[in-house]
């Protein structure tokens, strides 16, 4: 008896001892976040909106510095080093350096993709938005009309990391709800069509939902334009000649409806312009303007650097040094890569007619100087000259030529000119860390609108939108009616007004331009190089001997490099189809 | 190997435990004592049990804390190279109070963090605690490694547990032990650099390397006679900076007796270990150091014939005092600051620097004050037992609460100087006035536990049983600053229930189950805990009767052991990762002309409601045996297959949109042996015993969910955990591998690291595409984590004197020579040359410089050489070793001559810790296989006495 008494007691202390503390292992309640803590309320709500917006708009936007795991975008480097826009000489471990010389590869050697987009990050970017369009409806202090606002612009920012996969890729896993790993995940690419109807039909619905303008301290969030916008330029690049074809560039067999829609359809040129006036209709109607005071120089810097400023429907909005290092060129990755020579001659003298350069042999730098005031003012709004302080940073000396120059001096302290250090989105900007990359800028609706209508032979039409940007730019107008030659203008209208704003990797390949293996991504790749008054570097004027026009290195291409490659990783799970060539 | 433990003899146990009972038995008595090889009064003692020796059936090793004092080093963990078979101890820094050894138990059995537990007293305790516990106060040490002896220890037993037992008192007179030691500590080596004229040859070469290999010295030769004659700058940053020898002291007195209603164990212990720097100590100057005061006391008591109670006090305080400059730091300038790059000061007094080498390294530690830590350390275990043998005999309850805590608070005094060369201020630095820094003791943590426990031993005839069983309640909390990468997550809780049960037969059949039931915080509810359940067997064969009372084979005995236990780890960067978290990200701001930034919140990971503990499945065989009482032998085999190693699952598909999630998925086989050898006899009246023993590991990833690699040389599934990847090095590129343009000749694979030239280093195109990148990387070498460790041991007794040595060397571990990259690299970052640039490749005839021939280091650059300093096989050195790591000559003086005095015992020695190294490394480049950069490993000469009254 004794001893079962004493069991039992043994037994009635440890259940006390566990008894009293049931929640001996509970997590502790910490300062964790779940999804229900969340969207408990309107202000936390809001963080999760503005990683939404942070993480579908990055695409093609190098803010990230060093992206070791290829997520976001390139590992350092910009869209316009793909392009040809800049030219990669420095830096051979970037991923522009590489893919200039190398091409854009399905595996990096870690089984990532080396291209110009993170690819797994657009799902992570929708799986964010769909978040909050699914969970919005659980917080407590929001109006429901807001909630509905909030579900319209997840909606159209889905959207518009669709039309990004769009004009990479072509025909991309649509994912309408949000998934889990034990759901079956494996959704195959949907076609071309599939595609881009549900941009369409996306962007067509948050535009009945969406606001013409937001309060002022929402400033940068989506409106009724940006639907209009991403359908606009979706049904563009729908148009234009890569997508729009009766056969692909490169077959995929049964699988061409994934990157080719089968017929070459004038009326998809009809339907871009129609998209393309529309964004010009409403914008006009709502404030939004092509800055033309009648000084190029300042509007055009205004447009594509000034925070908020009236041409800008949507931008990317950024206040972190560090996360711009790739666009500044007062820091190592963005000082290093200057303005390719192909860029420069882009660009006409500001008279309006062509510029002439020196070839190999060169010429002294006073002609430099000579020929380089002489350009066009966009030309100066966009780029620094070689011992000449920034044009679009008058009198400012964190902005001259010896400050700049001396800021990126890796692999060597001279040699980073090259046709222009980068400035553009730096227009009066001081010390200024603030970052408003052009998303949608409504010139691009003009050009668009001006390319389409020159496709549907309506060259008057054409020329009634691109003069509006030549007449801001303070150039003559275009009066050319024959359909080639006036294609070509718009052509190179579109490389100058938006130089280093991530369009001409997209536009020169969905052109189907036949320079392209030969100087504009592939070839030769030329530069200036200069010649430097014993041993100096290049800080000031008085350094400089003279330039020359020099091969720097030969570009790659190859016709699969017409669309993105998806990650091998991803190929080998086996529910993908790569694109072809890689 | 828990061979030592199964024996019952002093002398057998090569292991630890015994080793230092022999040395006292041939010191004592100038006689190596034969015992009784079933001496049944030593025990193994390992977590819930003390088994005795005979009918042990766990792999366990013990070391006695005597045999660790014979090691003079700060560090605990520095005592015990060599000392415990299946325990690595690669050797950290010198630096005082940052002298850690690193240990691991049975090599690596996960590529995931696999950290070992700590026991003191038989509460959980971590390396913080143990690491500068005393000699002095510690009974024994024993490593546990198999599942029979883990098992119980639930999910911290996977990667196996330290058992530390401090001293306790015994019924006697009181005893006083006084025992001081003092000497000195010296670098084991220093690899010094060039010269000022070495240094500016050299660079000649290698700025003219950069020059298109055309000869451009930047030094004249005027330049270099200077340097030759003394003439010119030439400091030797090393000799302005150390001292070449600096004294450690310890001392301690005990006091230890008792009676059959109290017993006690109480000692003060004082430890000071200098550092090397060259600087006073004052109020404003410190040399590095650590000064630590300790205390212990342990007290038994018994009350009533029912209650047995115990007191455990360990207490300590470290002070650490340094130059108010970074250790690390300061080393990597010794190392890296040219010789001729500056006087030490100015003709005026005032400090030199330069922008480029703004820390002059003797100003660094001479006048920029000093910075201190103080350390407050205290476990506090308290033990109830009661003795119910009324009710049945050998029934017992008890409970036990521990308290142990730490706490570090720091205090500076600095300030920052001025820089001038020839008269002109070189950077920004200004000369400031002593200002005081103070964190008010913002680190520390602490852990509380509590037990209760039941347990029955009997006998019964020929059968004995020990059962026991435990439940346990462990709260570890510690600041966030500490927490790592859990950050916030402080509180760690764990709960436990354990049981063993042990029965043996005659002591010939012995069977063992033991198992526990044992959860933790870390996962989901439902889902906290596991069931770890083990088994051991036994076979005492020389306990049956054909063999008992036989000398030729006085032990044998077989045992084998199975089962279960887990790693309760940190999981990746977050711990709870059952649970959905949400982190702040990007954020974005909006606005129009006055923006407002809005922190970003997203989806951090994806969470697994099944994460659990990493398991181990222990497999373990072991063989003991003693023939003609005076040779020892003990084999143990080991297979450790561990499964659910937490790992990213990089087969779920993108457009899930989250990041992999974790899954318990990785598979780790690690496999090997410990054996020991002992052997001892006499001639005449000298007395000697030799001892060896080795152990061996080695392990394979089996699964790990790897991603997809693009050539099977990267592939880590199937090969040993840290594998070093690289280029297959191919020599260095002669002048004919180039046109005359400088272009590698057409057919030569291309290096996708920059332009080469001649002397750069050559890559085997593995895959032959044409191009060396990383598709041509595959494994260069072996881990660094030996396979092997081995010891030889020899002790000699005649008459009063006795000499021991004890040497250890391991093997099959390579380094690569740009882990010291200081020492290493030539010239990059404005650095230095050593000697190991001399071999360099270099070919300008007409200075008459050719050693293409025989040169073994790429031709020189004044930049870093992206292309010549890739990982490649032309670094991986075997980093193996051997050491004399203690050689000790003791003198016991005669009882007679000690009477007068009224002395029990008294003992004088000498001692040399560290005085030998044999190491390739060492002897072709300077560099310490094991310390291979930073703060030196020291070598020490010492003299101690221990009196006993």
């Amino acid at each position: 008896m004794k001893h079962s008494w004493f069991i039992f007691g043994l037994l009635a202390v440890i259940c006390a001892g566990s008894s009293c503390q049931k929640d001996f292992l509970r997590k502790p309640m910490g300062s964790d976040l779940n999804v229900d803590s969340i969207f408990s309320t309107r202000q936390k709500a809001l963080s999760a909106i503005a990683e939404a917006y942070s993480r579908s708009l990055a695409s093609g936007i190098n803010i990230s510095g060093w992206d070791n795991n290829r997520e976001w975008n390139l590992r350092a480097g910009t869209i316009g080093h793909l392009s040809g826009e800049l030219n990669a000489t420095k830096f051979n471990w970037e991923d522009s350096w590489l893919i200039q010389r190398g091409g854009m590869v399905a595996d990096d050697g870690s089984g990532l993709a080396r291209s110009d987009d993170g690819f797994v990050f657009n799902y992570k970017a929708i799986r964010q938005n769909n978040l909050v369009r699914d969970n919005i409806d659980k917080v407590m202090d929001m109006p429901e009309s807001e909630k509905q606002l909030i579900k319209a612009e997840m909606q159209l920012l889905t959207a518009y990391r669709y039309q990004e996969m769009f004009k990479r890729y072509g025909g991309v896993p649509i994912v309408s709800q949000t998934l889990s790993a034990d759901m079956d995940i494996k959704i195959p690419r949907a076609n071309l069509q599939e595609t881009l109807d549900f941009i369409v039909s996306q962007s067509d619905e948050a535009y009945g939902l969406l606001p013409n303008a937001h309060d002022r301290q929402l400033g940068g969030r989506v409106t009724k334009g940006v639907a209009l916008a991403v359908k606009a330029e979706a049904l563009l690049f729908a148009a234009r000649p890569l997508f729009n074809s009766a056969t692909p560039y490169m077959s995929l067999g049964e699988h061409n409806n994934l990157i080719c829609f089968g017929d070459a359809n004038r009326d998809r040129w009809q339907q871009a312009a129609d998209a393309s006036v529309a964004v010009i209709q409403w914008a006009e109607a709502n404030g939004y303007r092509i800055i033309n005071t009648g000084s190029p120089l300042d509007d055009y810097g205004n447009a594509v650097s000034t925070p908020g400023n009236a041409e800008v429907l949507l931008g990317y909005k950024r206040q972190d040094a560090y996360a711009v290092e790739n666009y500044s060129p007062n820091s190592q990755g963005g000082g290093a890569n200057g303005m390719s020579f192909l860029q420069l001659t882009q660009y006409l003298k500001a008279d309006g007619t062509e510029q002439e350069w020196p070839g190999e042999s060169g010429a002294s730098y006073a002609d430099y100087v000579t020929r380089i005031q002489a350009m066009e003012p966009r030309y100066k709004a966009s780029a620094m000259g070689a011992g000449i302080d920034a044009w679009n940073n008058p009198n400012d000396t964190y902005w001259s030529s010896a400050q700049v120059s001396g800021r990126s001096n890796w692999e060597g302290l001279a040699g980073n000119e090259a046709c222009g250090r980068r400035v553009k989105f730096w227009y009066r900007a001081g010390t200024r860390d603030w970052f408003n990359f052009p998303i949608y800028r409504l010139a691009e609706f003009y050009l668009s609108a001006a390319e389409a209508l020159n496709e549907l032979d309506r060259p008057q039409d054409a020329h009634a939108y691109l003069n509006v940007i030549r007449d801001r730019a303070g150039l003559p107008a275009v009066t050319e009616s024959n359909k080639e030659a006036l294609r070509r203008i718009i052509q190179r209208e579109w490389a100058v007004e938006f130089y280093e704003e991530g369009h001409r990797l997209y536009d020169v390949k969905h052109w189907r331009l036949a320079t392209i293996a030969n100087g504009i991504i592939g070839g030769e790749k030329k530069s200036f190089v200069f010649t430097y008054v014993n041993g100096q570097n290049g800080w000031v004027a008085a350094d400089y001997l003279g330039y020359s026009v020099q091969v720097m290195y030969n570009g790659f291409w190859a016709q699969s490099q017409y669309l993105s490659p998806f990650p091998k990783t991803e190929i080998n799970k086996d529910y993908l189809i790569q694109n072809p060539g890689y | 190997m828990n061979t030592k433990n199964t024996y019952q003899r002093w002398l057998a146990s090569l292991l630890a435990g015994c080793l230092t009972l022999v040395m006292e038995a041939v010191s004592a008595q100038g006689t190596v004592a034969t015992v009784a090889a079933m001496d049944s009064t030593v025990v193994v003692a390992t977590h819930l049990q003390t088994i005795p020796v005979q009918t042990n059936v766990a792999a366990v090793s013990t070391v006695s804390g005597a045999t660790l004092y014979k090691t003079p080093v700060a560090n605990l963990s520095n005592t015990l190279y060599g000392l415990l078979p299946g325990l690595t101890v690669l050797q950290g820094t010198g630096e005082p109070g940052y002298d850690a050894a690193s240990l691991a138990i049975r090599g690596l059995a996960s590529y995931n963090e696999s950290d070992y537990a700590i026991f003191v007293d038989g509460f959980q305790s971590n390396f913080s605690y143990f690491q500068y516990l005393s000699a002095s106060e510690i009974e024994s040490i024993s490593v546990l490694k198999d599942a029979a002896a883990l098992a119980t220890l639930g999910m911290k037993g996977a990667n196996g547990a330290l058992w530390v037992t401090t001293k306790r008192g015994r019924i006697g007179k009181p005893a006083v032990t006084l025992q001081a030691r003092t000497g000195f500590q010296r670098p084991i080596h220093i690899n010094r650099p060039l010269d000022a004229y070495g240094y500016a040859s050299l660079y000649n070469e290698a700025y003219s390397n950069d020059n298109g290999r055309v000869w451009q010295p930047v030094y004249s030769q005027a330049d270099l006679d200077a340097y030759r004659s003394g003439a010119g700058t030439d400091v030797s940053w090393h000799d302005e900076v150390l001292k070449e020898q600096t004294p450690f002291t310890t001392m301690d007195a005990s006091f230890r007796g008792g009676n059959d209603i109290m017993r006690y164990f109480v000692l003060a212990g004082y430890m000071k270990s200098n550092g090397l720097y060259d600087v006073k100590n004052d109020d404003t100057h410190s040399n590095a150091g650590l000064e630590q005061y300790n205390i212990r006391a342990n007290v038994d008591f018994n009350a009533f014939g029912i209650f047995e109670g115990k007191i455990d006090m360990g207490g300590r305080t470290e002070g650490r005092r340094f130059p108010n400059y970074t250790g690390a730091a300061l080393w990597n300038n010794l190392a890296t600051y040219p010789a001729n790059v500056y006087p030490v000061q100015n003709p005026n007094g005032t400090w030199t620097g330069t922008a480029i080498h703004p820390d002059n390294p003797v100003a660094s530690i001479q006048t920029t004050g000093y910075h201190s830590t103080h350390d407050r350390t205290l476990q506090a275990n308290f033990s109830l037992k009661e003795k119910l043998d009324f009710i049945t005999p050998g029934l017992y309850l008890s409970q036990a609460v521990s308290f142990s805590t730490w706490t570090r608070g720091s205090y500076g005094v600095t300030r920052n100087y001025a820089r001038f060369l020839n008269n002109q201020r070189q950077t920004a630095d200004e000369d400031t006035n002593f200002g005081i820094s103070d964190d008010f003791g913002t680190n520390q943590w602490n852990h509380r536990q509590w037990y209760a426990e039941a347990g029955y031993a009997k006998e019964i005839g020929a059968h004995r049983i020990q059962a026991v069983t435990n439940y346990l309640e462990s709260t570890y909390c510690i600041d966030a600053n500490n927490n790592g990468l859990a950050g916030i997550n402080t509180t760690y809780a764990n709960r436990h229930l354990s049981a063993k049960f042990h029965y043996s037969y005659a002591g010939r059949y012995v069977a063992e189950l033991s198992g526990a039931y044992s959860g933790s915080d870390n996962y989901a509810p439902g889902n906290r805990f596991g069931l770890y359940p083990a088994i051991g067997l036994g076979w005492v064969i020389s306990n049956e009767g054909f063999l008992r009372g036989n000398d030729r084979l006085s032990l044998l005995k077989i045992r084998a052991s199975a089962g279960l236990s887990g790693y309760d780890g940190p999981i990746g960067d977050q711990r709870y990762r059952y649970q959905r978290y949400y982190a702040y990200f990007n954020g974005y701001p909006t606005g129009n002309g006055d923006p407002t930034y809005n922190g970003g919140m997203g989806l951090a990971y994806t969470p697994n409601s099944q994460i659990f503990a990493e398991q181990s499945l222990k497999y373990n065989m072991g063989v003991d045996a003693e023939l003609f009482r005076i040779l020892q032998f003990s084999v143990d085999v080991f297979v450790d297959k561990r499964s659910g190693i937490v790992s990213p699952d990089n087969s779920l598909l993108a457009v899930l949109g989250v990041a992999p999630p974790l899954r318990n998925i990785g598979k780790v086989t690690n496999k090997g042996f410990e054996a020991t050898l002992a052997y001892q006899g006499a001639i005449g009246q000298l007395n000697y015993q030799l001892q060896a023993m080795a152990g061996y590991a080695t392990n394979k990833i089996d699964y790990m969910a790897e991603i997809q690699q693009p050539t099977p040389g990267l592939v880590r599934t199937g090969r040993a955990i840290w594998v070093p990847y690289g280029y297959q090095a191919m020599g260095f590129y002669d002048v004919t591998d180039f046109d005359a343009n400088g272009s590698l000749v057409a057919g030569l694979p291309v290096p996708a690291f920059g332009d080469v030239q001649p002397g750069d280093v050559r890559y085997a195109d593995r895959n032959d595409d044409g191009v060396v990148n990383d598709l041509d990387l595959a494994p260069i070498g072996r881990s660094f984590m030996p396979t092997l460790n081995y010891t030889a041991t020899v002790l000699l007794g005649f008459k009063g004197v006795d000499l021991r040595v004890l040497a250890q060397g391991f093997g099959g571990r390579d380094i690569s020579l740009l882990e010291s990259a200081s020492q290493t690299v030539a010239f990059a970052n404005f650095g230095n040359a050593h000697a190991i640039a001399n071999d360099r490749w270099a070919y300008f005839p007409d200075q008459g410089i050719d050693t293409r021939a025989v040169a073994t280091y790429p031709r020189l650059s004044t930049v870093y050489n992206n292309n010549n300093y890739q990982a490649s096989s032309l670094w991986i050195r075997s980093a193996n070793a051997f050491r004399i790591r203690n050689i000790e000559l003791g003198y016991e003086i005669p009882a007679s001559a000690l009477r007068s005095v009224k002395l029990d015992k008294a003992r004088v020695y000498v001692n040399g810790v560290n005085l030998f190294t044999f190491s390739s490394l060492l002897e072709t480049y300077g560099l310490d296989p094991e310390t291979l950069a930073g703060y030196p490993a020291l070598k020490s000469f010492n003299l101690g006495f221990t009196v006993n009254f």
